[in-house]
């Protein structure tokens, strides 16, 4: 999907916000391995991007993400890497195998320097865009609960699938769901009975 | 560990039994114990199925011991597979029981004169073979289930065949049992399955009631090196938490990611249905179906990737797929259903046949190393074929094999993939299970207290040298074998076409060059 068709989809987005129990919330996790778009000031580095955009410290960045993917290919420098407006970043807590090694920046590096990514250009568009980010294995309890406080932009028919799927306990623990600002019935998200109005979807917890 | 279990198939009125002193392979354990026997008794150039191949199976130098991760063992033969050497390494109880037993190896020689079927049954009173053609044909699951109801439950592990290692087939497995007794566990490459069938032996079974964990020469130092060992182990990221939540089916997602995953017989590297079934998925479906999302293959290992694959009504089904299953049964084959995979995991292991080898039977093709081009070298140039796990014990950085290596430059990979290989065919050698290496690539200490279990274990000091130089003893052997096998470099290439047809979507071709590759042994 093309960049500017993403944007008007997001701007199309009905919101969706589920109050949920604290525990609940990793019931969720697994929504976040396929993508999602976040809302971002896009045309910086990456290491900018984690610092001042998603609030993690340089600690967290160096001990708990090991693969850091930018489009798809392996970013090593992230005071270089630049994202910009549509970027996709890919974040794994783990990687094991010898290729997830070589995945890793490191001394294997060199396995995979064809498909290595390097910055070529300038910054690009610096402003108001967006990111879609995929979060896999650890990073999603780490990072997910947060994300989904403040809100994610997901594909509908992703989102209907997976709230149809999750357990009947759920939606009985579930507190209240706000759909485009009004109340509505939990069990209307079950077993797919939900039929989203608009392509994107602005999902939120709200955990009480 | 002291002695071989020596049976010759071949005796006109049954098998003969012979005990004999380890001898000059003293000091040996593991795959360097299978090359250092094949590769001096066997002869290269003979049929993998005939007589004059030989079965090793040789538990590594600390299984039987308290040290972690060391539950490992190597099965090796001349490959009917390939043609070559072969090491096939396996978890699950067997390599502990043995080693407790006190055999560095069984060796299987000769060829039966009949097409009965053996069984082996050894215990600390010593050796019985009887031929058992109940046994004819029965998959692993029904086999083990007899072999419990005969033996009883509590202290034996099998080693055995199903219907394929029977019939011969070159994909045939030979499965090792995990603590729950479920015959899950696999030396999976090379078909060594076909070559027990060769023989004519469809089970051993392993009892080490009355006999006690070896002891190391050195057990104040031995227990302290461990101590620090399971510590580095349990606090890194991948070892203590990434493989032991989502096992190595978390590469799922990550291969999709940068395109270097088996997809649709290789068309493509990444698939759309991923997600649904990568290791996080396969994790919270194991754990609402009332399985295990965490799970060791045999006692003593820390890691615990593993797990426990329950149906949709919470019934065993079989162990939690791991990478290599759920590409070559799922993405490679176009399958976006873990139940599918899962079902398929329990049919391979059931009838004895490598799961790599069945997925990509049915999709023709392996992982790429278009993507991930050091790999490719490795799957070039090891003597055990194009082996995953024959490159994989990273500790270059600690070890300096070699010199320093620039990563940015490509050549590099050449030294790289001679590293690795060098390092993980010495840690085949010890037992332990190859996943210790993401901690001691990244954890000094944690290497070093391999080092000292190794050390404290024979009584002398263990050094990194110490490690490459048996890395490339095991090496020269099985190089050496090959060649008489008639191997030559032009075996050591990749398909032609990896050079020239791009792989999507990075449209990469590998790009090392014959020469380079030429490199890899020279030491």
């Amino acid at each position: 999907m093309e960049t500017t068709e993403i944007r008007e989809q997001l701007q199309k987005a009905v919101t969706l916000s589920l109050d949920l129990a604290e525990k609940q919330i990793a019931d969720l996790f697994l929504l976040l391995q396929k993508g999602f778009f976040v809302s971002a000031c896009v045309g910086c580095t990456i290491h900018d991007f984690f610092i001042e955009q998603l609030g993690l410290s340089p600690e967290y960045i160096q001990s708990r993400i090991q693969g850091i993917f930018l489009d798809g290919k392996p970013a090593d420098d992230l005071e270089i890497a630049i994202i910009r407006d549509g970027a996709r970043l890919t974040l794994s807590g783990t990687m094991p195998g010898l290729v997830g090694i070589a995945l890793r920046r490191g001394p294997l590096a060199v396995f995979r320097h064809s498909i290595t990514h390097r910055e070529a250009g300038d910054y690009g568009y610096s402003g108001e865009g967006f990111v879609q980010l995929k979060l896999l294995n650890l990073l999603m309890k780490d990072m997910g609960p947060e994300l989904l406080r403040k809100g994610i932009y997901i594909q509908s028919t992703d989102l209907a699938e997976y709230l149809g799927n999750l357990p009947t306990g759920f939606w009985q623990e579930c507190k209240s769901v706000s759909l485009d600002g009004a109340q509505v019935a939990p069990e209307m998200f079950q077993k797919g009975r939900w039929i989203p109005a608009s392509e994107m979807a602005k999902f939120s917890v709200a955990p009480g | 560990m002291d002695k071989i279990l020596r049976i010759d198939m071949s005796g006109a009125g049954g098998p003969q039994v012979n005990e004999v002193p380890i001898g000059e392979y003293a000091g040996l354990g593991g795959r360097a114990l299978t090359s250092a026997i094949v590769s001096k008794e066997v002869p290269a150039t003979c049929h993998a199925l005939g007589s004059e191949n030989k079965l090793v199976i040789a538990p590594g130098l600390l299984s039987g011991t308290t040290a972690a991760m060391s539950g490992r063992i190597s099965i090796g033969c001349k490959s009917p597979l390939t043609g070559g050497i072969k090491e096939a390494n396996s978890g699950g109880q067997p390599s502990q029981v043995l080693a407790r037993l006190g055999y560095a190896a069984i060796v299987l020689e000769g060829k039966p004169p009949t097409d009965d079927l053996y069984k082996v049954f050894i215990n600390k009173d010593g050796v019985q073979i009887s031929i058992d053609n109940s046994l004819k044909m029965l998959p692993n699951y029904d086999l083990i289930d007899k072999m419990k109801s005969e033996y009883g439950d509590k202290k034996i592990a099998c080693i055995s065949i199903g219907p394929a290692g029977e019939m011969k087939m070159c994909s045939a497995s030979i499965a090792c049992t995990d603590m729950e007794l479920r015959p899950a566990r696999h030396a999976g490459r090379g078909g060594v399955g076909a070559v027990m069938g060769a023989k004519g032996v469809k089970v051993i079974v392993l009892d080490d009631t009355g006999m006690a964990m070896r002891s190391p020469k050195d057990p104040e130092k031995f227990k302290a090196a461990n101590k620090i060992f399971v510590e580095g182990l349990t606090s890194h990221p991948v070892t203590g938490e990434g493989l032991p939540a989502y096992g190595t089916n978390v590469l799922t997602n990550i291969l999709s990611e940068v395109g270097g995953y088996p997809t649709y017989n290789f068309k493509q590297g990444s698939f759309d249905g991923a997600s649904k079934i990568s290791g996080e998925t396969q994790a919270e479906t194991e754990t609402a179906r009332g399985g295990l999302a965490t799970h060791g293959c045999h006692r003593g290992c820390v890691i615990r990737c593993s797990g426990v694959y329950n149906d949709k009504d919470g019934h065993f089904l079989t162990k939690q797929p791991e990478y290599e299953t759920v590409w070559a049964h799922g993405g490679n084959c176009g399958i976006d259903d873990l139940d599918t995979i899962a079902m398929l995991d329990f049919l391979d292991d059931n009838y004895g046949v490598d799961t790599i080898e069945m997925g990509n039977a049915i999709a023709v093709a392996m992982e790429d190393p278009r993507a991930v081009q050091g790999i490719g070298v490795t799957y070039a140039t090891s003597p055990m074929g194009a082996d995953h796990t024959a490159g994989y014990a990273v500790a270059q950085n600690v070890l300096k094999v070699g010199g320093d290596v620039d990563a940015l430059k490509p050549e590099g990979q050449v030294e790289i993939s001679r590293n690795l290989q060098i390092a993980t065919a010495a840690i085949d050698s010890t037992g332990m299970c190859l996943f210790i290496a993401f901690a001691i690539l990244d954890q000094p200490e944690t290497f070093q207290a391999m080092l000292d279990i190794i050390g404290a274990y024979s009584g002398t000091e263990f050094t990194a040298d110490g490690v490459t130089e048996l890395g490339k003893k095991v090496l020269t052997m099985e190089r050496d074998f090959n060649a008489r096998a008639g191997f030559t470099k032009a075996h050591d290439r990749l398909p032609g076409y990896f050079k020239t047809e791009a792989f999507p979507p990075h449209n990469v071709t590998f790009g090392v060059t014959d020469e380079e590759l030429d490199k890899v042994f020279d030491w």
